[in-house]
């Protein structure tokens, strides 16, 4: 925040870390500062404009915590768990459809209050973040599906996973519960971030280099024995590619015990 | 012989068994034990032909005394045969559980020896799932024609779906076909199941009554563990015998109405066995069993009763108009529906619009007007329905006339599609949108906290992605 220039400005993009707490500072941000930016940007991304001042924004938790809280207390629960899901998305705008979508929450007209600001399906500020919250939703889900665990010589359980949203913070509480007697590491090497579950609690972990120990022979021969059933279960007589690329996209194959090349036989 | 080996035989003869879902149970982790369920459902990976795999699919043996006429597994076939140990298959279903290959077991046999011999066995596997290693993830049991009730009993109570085929849709073919197998033999567990299902849930639901106004009330405890949560399932092979598909359809719908099923699987007939008995073609009928499919939805989902899909004077379903379609095209003077005041139930009866579709325009329209542009972001196929419904008073369908011949041209969807294997103008197109442009299936809610929809979108998910197959 240490712009030497006069606000409120008019054409302002502030600059977070990436994190949604930075985004959230951001909202922060523009009420204390009476400004209404046009991008709200992360810092890595952010594309400069002509005439455009871009304003860094520093990532201060007790500040996100407040947006948190206005939230909720305006619009409820789900409003506020609908932002984190929707903070998680790609996009050069995902920034900017948090923060409107906040101003209209901070600001809803008393006689809309009887309906859940979730509901306003036609009102675009909401549409917009109802359509990350969509994306995010079907990303985790692909996540629960198709993260594949491996038994390290560690005796950690792992798994390597590549989202186009930066979903493991979304999918960690699902895995914790019902693989709760497991520690697992699930490693996104699209976002670099790994959740890291120790056989009580899980975290978050920043990070681009993993050394990953080998898997157990053990391991190695269920794996095989996967593959083998995932073979054996092929109908020859519906073979349709198609399909099986709707649901399960080619770009997490990579990932995907089952899709790896066979070893001969 | 080596494990590696049995899986694959014992997957292999399995996998004509239709209904890999993992559907209809809930069931919330507890510390220290692995494994829970989730209403929904989950697959877990997809066959080359796209069918969801979302457990692990076996049979405990492929012996077998019996000999159905379309089985591979069948005495008179000369196949490798296996059986797994019970702690063997339960073991393999542990390890692969942990590796989020899958959400559980789904365990049918053939007949090793005797029905209650091979049931016993398949009950060991599960007990020692369950009791032994606490697994609290997803089971799915056949039962085996023949089987004692007591053991039924038994295996209702280690499992989320317990189901029974019901192989054949008639008693005819079933005498023909499956021989050692007797309408009776099929029928008393279904009901057996369908009635300890019931008594199970008033008996829980009574037990957890509140019954003080103290904190945290009373428990009176419950001993038992429910019998099938997830209910039972059932499926018929379409094209190895005579029936029409109004034959089909109404015993379907009795069968969700008197016996309470979940579903009701449809399974093409696939050749694999040269048998006089048996129609003598190479074909699968994959486009009637995905036309059986739509209209199936429309008995669960569409509030639509057999007489209104498919009567004795035609009992075979149009392959050129989807069922749905079908219907408006027979009663236009229903239409157009202005979406802005249509009841849910007429917006439900609109080509083009789903459930999800009806849904979110009434919940749309309580803030505002609805129009062409605010109606094409609801997930509608606004193609399709534009010619069945009007927008503040105004009619899009211009240009086509009103009347059925026309409008059947613009609603024509013949089942494209196969560019692939070896019976290649027969191949399912797509299982995703059963009516073209339909929006149904969205794995996440659109608009998450609607607790009342996350029944419908479990069905809905469990009917998109049905993981038919044929047996
Ligand atoms: S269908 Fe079942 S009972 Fe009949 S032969 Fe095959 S395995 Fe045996």
């Amino acid at each position: 925040m240490s712009s030497a220039q006069a606000y409120p400005l008019q054409d302002v993009a502030y600059l977070y870390d990436g994190t949604l707490e930075g985004l959230l500072s951001a909202v922060f941000l523009a009420y204390e500062r009476h400004e209404d930016p046009i991008d709200v940007v992360r810092e890595d991304e952010y594309e400069p404009r002509l005439l455009q001042s871009a304003i860094p924004v520093e990532t201060d938790f007790d500040r996100a915590n407040r947006v948190r809280r206005g939230v909720e207390r305006a619009c409820g629960r789900a409003a506020f768990t609908a932002i984190v899901r929707a903070s998680t998305c790609e996009g050069y705008d995902t920034g900017a459809i948090v923060y409107r979508f906040v101003r209209y929450a901070m600001s809803r007209p008393e006689s809309m209050r009887s309906m859940p600001i979730l509901e306003e399906l036609a009102n675009p500020a909401v549409a917009d973040l109802l359509r990350l919250v969509k994306h995010a939703g079907n990303e985790s889900e692909r996540m629960r599906q198709f993260v594949r665990f491996s038994h390290l010589e560690n005796g950690v359980w792992f798994a390597r996973v590549n989202p186009n949203a930066n979903v493991v913070p979304l999918i960690m509480g699902y895995f914790a519960a019902r693989l709760n007697d497991q520690p697992f590491i699930i490693y996104d090497e699209a976002h670099h971030l790994a959740g890291v579950y120790d056989g009580r609690s899980w975290q978050l972990v920043a990070g681009d280099a993993v050394s990953v120990p080998p898997a157990t022979d053990h391991d190695r021969q269920m794996q095989e024995a996967w593959k083998r059933f995932y073979d054996a279960l092929a109908v020859d007589a519906r073979y349709n590619p198609e399909l099986r690329r709707h649901f399960m996209p080619v770009r997490l194959w990579r990932n995907l015990t089952e899709l790896e090349p066979r070893a001969a036989r | 012989m080596d494990l590696m080996r049995k899986l694959e035989l014992l997957a292999d003869a399995a996998k004509y068994d239709v209904a890999c879902t993992s559907s209809g149970s809930d069931r919330g982790a507890v510390r220290g034990r692995l494994g829970a369920t989730q209403a929904a459902g989950c697959c877990h990976s997809f066959t080359p032909d796209g069918r969801c795999i979302s457990l692990l699919k076996v049979l405990m043996t492929n012996v077998c005394a019996y000999d159905c006429a379309y089985c591979s597994s069948r005495c008179s076939n000369e196949v490798e045969r296996a059986a797994f140990q019970p702690r063997e298959l339960a073991d393999l279903t542990i390890e692969f559980y942990r590796r989020n290959y899958i959400e559980g077991l789904f365990l049918s046999s053939g007949v090793l020896s005797t029905p209650d011999y091979t049931t016993e066995l398949m009950i060991e596997c599960l007990r020692i799932l369950r009791e032994e290693y606490g697994f609290r993830g997803y089971i799915h049991a056949k039962t085996v024609p023949g089987t004692s009730p007591e053991l039924v009993d038994v295996m209702g109570r280690l499992v989320d779906r317990l189901s029974v085929n019901l192989e054949l849709p008639s008693q005819e073919s079933l005498a023909l076909l499956a021989p050692q197998k007797s309408r009776q033999q099929i029928l008393a567990p279904m009901r057996q199941i369908a009635e300890s299902v019931a008594e199970s849930k008033e008996t829980r639901a009574l037990a957890r009554r509140r019954n003080t106004f103290y904190s945290g009330g009373i428990q009176r405890a419950v001993g038992d563990r429910p019998f099938a949560p997830a209910g039972q399932s059932t499926q018929m092979i379409v094209g190895a015998s005579p029936e029409s598909d109004f034959q089909i359809l109404s015993l379907s719908a009795a069968l969700y109405r008197s016996l309470s099923l979940k579903r009701v699987f449809f399974s093409a007939y696939t050749p694999v066995n040269d048998d006089a008995r048996l129609p003598r073609t190479d074909a699968v009928q994959l486009n009637r069993e995905h036309r059986l499919y739509q209209a199936d939805w429309l008995l669960r989902f569409y509030q639509f009763d057999v007489s209104e899909i498919i009567d004795e004077g035609s009992p075979f379903l149009d392959p050129d108009v989807d069922p749905k379609a079908n219907w408006a095209l027979n009663h236009l003077e229903c239409f157009p529906v202005e979406v802005n005041t249509a009841p849910y139930e007429m917006l439900l009866r609109v080509p083009g619009i789903g459930v999800r579709g009806a849904q979110s325009i009434v919940r749309a329209r309580r803030t505002a007007q609805l129009r062409e542009q605010e109606l094409r972001k609801l997930g509608i196929a606004y193609k399709r329905a534009r010619f069945f419904i009007t927008c503040n008073g105004s009619y899009a369908g211009g240009g086509v006339a009103f009347e059925h011949d026309a409008l059947r041209m613009q609603l024509a969807s013949p089942i494209r599609g196969g560019r692939h294997g070896r019976r290649a103008d027969h191949v399912l197109p797509g299982q995703l949108s059963l009516f073209e442009g339909e929006s149904f299936a969205s794995k996440a809610p659109a608009v998450p906290a609607l607790p009342p929809r996350e029944k419908a979108l479990a069905e809905e998910r469990d009917a998109l992605l049905p993981e038919w197959s044929m047996r």
